[in-house]
């Protein structure tokens, strides 16, 4: 049995002392801000001037032409070594992230038609950017090969096929693109649970749910009292988000509002159920938000496939990213920013984070307390 | 009516039940005092009222529903302030009313009727804009009450509504309650000031989760009729002592120091030809009216009969005429509020001095400042000479300080704990290893020498804080509301001790808001609103506030006096 006035006043009070609370309406409305902007300045999984040693054993001007292709590049800034020992000390200080060695012969095998090898060196002391400066020296390699075989041979004489790459939906490939909008499931992760489970904690700690519990409030009342202004709290923020994204980070917005409102609609309802959840179990500020930091945020942020790439985990990681709702809600945000609407995705998608959604309410409701 | 039928609440990790086979039954129409101390089974008697928590054993009925399983309709009839405050901070006053309202389904039409009765008699009327984070700890208290009374409840249930509360907000209180008992209304007042318990119409009293005593506040001391006396003319240097020597005699039960008399209780009817001469020493005896309190103590088997404190081994550093303690000026700001204005007083050797005042009217920000944790905004304190400001280290070494918590180390045993404290007040190996030796033997603390502290019994944690505080010898003793939480008896064994340490000349500074305390004291300051508005002993502070109509006013009595006239002072 819900009475709306008695939900009605239970949610505005709620208002009342967020909008009192400098450090709710911190975690609320700021904390969104710092994150998305750590995220789209901060934070980028583009490697550009990498710094890149190379070593010519062959001072031709072949092997200096190719030197100068690499410095030219953004994605290197290259540094010259007169030999290999050099080169290896410097990686060693830490000089260079990768060394690429030019034998002498170098520019006599490119003459003769053959791709000649070069040898890469690597610092995979940040396995990341050794992956990521490996593919590109290995193409920078490829690419220049190619382009001075053709010029030597004529367009006949190498790459019948010529292969042709377009990216679609995020053609800079920038990683900004993808990154920011991911951070609005860690961003909306802190505020449903985080923020829902410490407010309802305080009042553990200062005595007034002992007075609320003592009228005649139901379950579901008390329930959905906590559950709904932070929802709503919670989609203003993810609101607030999507629009820095857009207007001030440049990220595309492909998709509507609707979408959007409806993919946030559905993780927030999972978080702030999980929020009460918490704090229905733990009572305490500081225990809660222990526990809030370790079982929303934290797989959250490394679970969720924004940061690191899911289907690189190890199998039974990849399960467990199946129980965590942001993993369906990444795909629904990176969907509606850089693609659009895509309705039979996003459906699946919203669905699966309904059902976790159910369990946790269901768990939230009949854990709320009507004693002490 | 409400019905305990043999109630039994044990709570997990308890070595004995909260409340044990409790059976009685509670009428309507009048205020029924939950008296007892801390950890008695008060609040748990509430709670299982108001069904927020279940009994292990038996069952409680609230007019005719079962508070387990008709939860809700016990609710709806119930008003309930919880110990700690149950509004609101951060919402203004007429905020927590109206949230109250809607919370138990007061009809709309009649809300603006009720608020306006409601602010008109908690004199909030003025502040329903503010805070309730701003408001003081009375007035806090007030709204409180005005929240649970919102539905005019047929069960008002109040949890130590009086707790830290000024003298004259308490009185009011009491007024407001009483003015809402009809016929038909429960009210349960839960205390732990036994003076509160005489103004209820009837007591229930528990010690320990047990039943001591049911009926009215008056039967349990007429018991005692023609055995409580008054002894006078004692001088204050021998008095101390002359309370120990009487308690050692068996016709006497209880003595304690009442101003500038001391009151005994004896275990048979006072002799007036006789027992002056035989057991008073030929001092002045007059026979007076037993209170609460005296009842009590004979219901618990009397004050404990023994010497307590060894002599001291390190003599004083400070000499005898000189102050032990002074405050000069002291001022503490936070911002723009001025917690503590120019304060001043001195302490002389052997000398209990009580520092008054509601939570928050700026004792306890004093007190840190004397013991040199708050460093004051303008002027100075003194410990045995050195100051707290230019030399804080040495002052503090002179001082013996005992936290309102328990504030030692629960996971150290008892032995361990003394090791500690003995290290840090820098007492070198063996002396160490003789005053913990000491200690142990003299609190009692033996059997708990090698038990970690945090799970032995609170009276036993609060001789251990004692201990502690005195392991170095102090010349200054610091008591912050010592014996808050611990049954009467524990509280006279507490007293005695610190009664030896300050016939040994010991300065003893203690706040307390026990208004019996107050009376223990040689010397009292009351501290309102951050200022000192008055001080002397407890016989100068009442004769302050004597008047035709009230020609032998209690301490009480003073201090609402005494604020209320600083209030006026204060140009409100």
């Amino acid at each position: 049995m819900i009475r709306i006035e008695r939900l009605t006043a239970l949610i505005w009070k709620e208002w009342l002392q967020v909008f009192r609370d400098p450090s709710a309406l911190m975690i609320a409305f700021l904390l969104p801000l710092i994150m998305i902007f750590l995220f789209g300045y901060g934070l980028s999984l583009d490697a550009t001037s990498v710094k890149l040693g190379v070593a010519l054993e062959d001072s031709s001007p072949t092997a200096r032409s190719f030197f100068n292709a690499l410095d030219a590049s953004r994605y290197f800034s290259a540094r010259y070594y007169t030999n290999r020992a050099d080169a290896e000390a410097g990686l060693c200080d830490g000089d260079v992230r990768a060394v690429l060695v030019i034998p002498n012969d170098f520019s006599k095998r490119v003459e003769e038609g053959t791709l000649g090898p070069a040898q890469l060196l690597v610092d995979g002391a940040d396995a990341n950017t050794a992956l990521i400066v490996e593919n590109y020296a290995t193409a920078a390699y490829a690419q220049w090969s190619a382009t001075r075989l053709r010029e030597l041979r004529g367009l006949d004489g190498f790459n019948k096929i010529n292969l042709e790459t377009r990216t679609i939906y995020n053609p800079e490939q920038s990683s900004r693109n993808c990154l920011v909008p991911g951070s609005t499931a860690i961003v909306l992760a802190m505020i449903g649970t985080l923020l829902t489970c410490m407010v309802v904690a305080r009042e553990w700690e200062r005595g007034t749910m002992e007075a609320t519990l003592a009228t005649p409030i139901g379950r579901l009342e008390m329930f959905l009292g906590k559950m709904i202004p932070y929802f709503l709290l919670g989609l203003a923020a993810a609101l607030e988000n999507a629009a820095v994204a857009r207007y001030v980070l440049g990220v595309p917005f492909r998709g509507s509002i609707l979408a959007f409102v409806y993919a946030s609609g559905a993780f927030l309802f999972v978080a702030t159920a999980q929020g009460v959840l918490i704090s229905s179990v733990c009572r305490d500020q500081n225990l809660a938000s222990q526990v809030a930091l370790l079982s929303s945020f934290l797989p959250n942020y490394i679970l969720s496939g924004v940061l690191f790439e899911i289907d690189a985990m190890p199998k039974a990681l990849q399960m467990i990213t199946y129980l965590f709702p942001a993993r369906y809600y990444v795909v629904c945000l990176q969907t509606i920013f850089m693609a659009g609407d895509v309705w039979s995705l996003l459906n699946r998608q919203i669905g699966c984070i309904a059902v976790i959604g159910v369990v946790f309410c269901a768990a939230a409701i009949a854990k709320t307390p009507r004693r002490l | 009516m409400i019905v305990f039928d043999s109630v039994e609440k044990s709570f997990p990790k308890m070595d004995r039940p909260a409340l044990d086979a409790l059976s009685i039954t509670i009428q309507p129409g009048k205020i029924t005092g939950l008296v007892g101390p801390d950890g008695a089974g008060k609040t748990t008697m509430l709670r299982l009222v108001a069904g927020l928590i279940t009994p292990t054993s038996g069952r409680v009925t609230a007019f005719g529903y079962d508070t387990t399983r008709q939860t809700r309709r016990v609710r709806e009839i119930l008003g309930y302030m919880p110990q700690k405050f149950g509004v609101y901070e951060d919402l203004t006053v007429v905020e927590n009313l109206n949230l109250y309202a809607k919370l138990r389904n007061l009809p709309r039409r009649r809300r603006r009727e009720r608020f306006e009765e409601l602010l008109e008699f908690t004199n909030l009327a003025r502040f329903t804009k503010r805070l309730a984070r701003r408001l003081s700890g009375g007035m806090k208290q007030k709204l409180a009450l005005a929240c649970a009374l919102i539905t005019t409840p047929k069960i008002l249930a109040l949890d130590e509504p009086c707790v830290g509360v000024d003298p004259l907000s308490r009185r009011e209180l009491w007024q407001m309650v009483r003015s809402q008992v009809d016929s038909e209304t429960i009210v349960l007042w839960s205390t732990s000031y036994l003076d509160e318990a005489e103004l209820c119409d009837e007591t229930i009293l528990l010690n320990d989760g047990n039943l001591v005593f049911v009926g009215a506040p008056k039967e349990l001391a007429s018991g005692l009729k023609d055995r409580v006396v008054r002894v006078s003319g004692v001088s204050a240097e021998t008095r101390r002592k002359y309370v120990s020597e009487l308690l050692l005699r068996p016709e006497i039960i209880d003595a304690t120091i009442q101003g500038s008399s001391i009151r005994a209780t004896l275990n048979r009817p006072f002799r007036p030809q006789t027992d002056p001469e035989t057991l008073f020493d030929g001092y002045s005896v007059a026979p007076t009216a037993p209170r609460f309190e005296d009842g009590f103590i004979e219901r618990l088997g009397g004050a404990t009969k023994r010497i307590f404190g060894a002599e001291r081994r390190a003599p004083l550093t400070t000499r005898n005429d000189e102050n032990v303690v002074v405050a000069d000026g002291l001022t503490k700001k936070f911002g723009d509020f001025v917690a503590a204005s120019d304060i001043s007083f001195q302490i002389k050797p052997g000398v209990i001095f009580g520092l008054l005042g509601a939570n928050g009217a700026g004792k306890s920000t004093t007190f840190k400042m004397l013991c040199g944790l708050l460093k004051p905004t303008a002027g100075d304190g003194y410990v045995g000479g050195a100051s707290l400001r230019r030399s804080p280290s040495s002052a503090r070494n002179r001082l013996g300080y005992m936290a309102q918590k328990f504030s030692l180390y629960s996971d150290l045993t008892v032995r361990q704990n003394l090791n500690f404290y003995g290290g840090v007040y820098g007492l070198a190996i063996r002396e160490r290893g003789e005053a913990i030796g000491r200690a142990l033997d003299e609190f009692d603390l033996q059997r708990y020498a090698d038990v970690k502290a945090g799970t032995i019994p609170l009276g036993y944690k609060q001789r251990l804080s004692l201990a502690v505080a005195t392991l170095h010898s102090p010349d200054a003793l610091f008591l912050d509301e010592p014996t808050s939480g611990v049954d009467p008896i524990a509280r006279r064994e507490f007293w005695n001790r610190v009664n030896q340490y300050a016939s040994q000349g010991v300065a003893v500074l203690v706040t307390t808001h026990f208004m019996d305390e107050a009376e223990y004291c040689d010397r009292l300051a009351l501290i309102l609103d951050g200022r000192k508005i008055a001080e002397g002993t407890p016989d100068d502070l009442k004769s302050l506030a004597t008047s035709g109509e009230r020609p032998d006013p209690t301490l009480e009595d003073a201090f609402i006096y005494l604020i209320q006239r600083g209030r006026n002072e204060g140009g409100r």
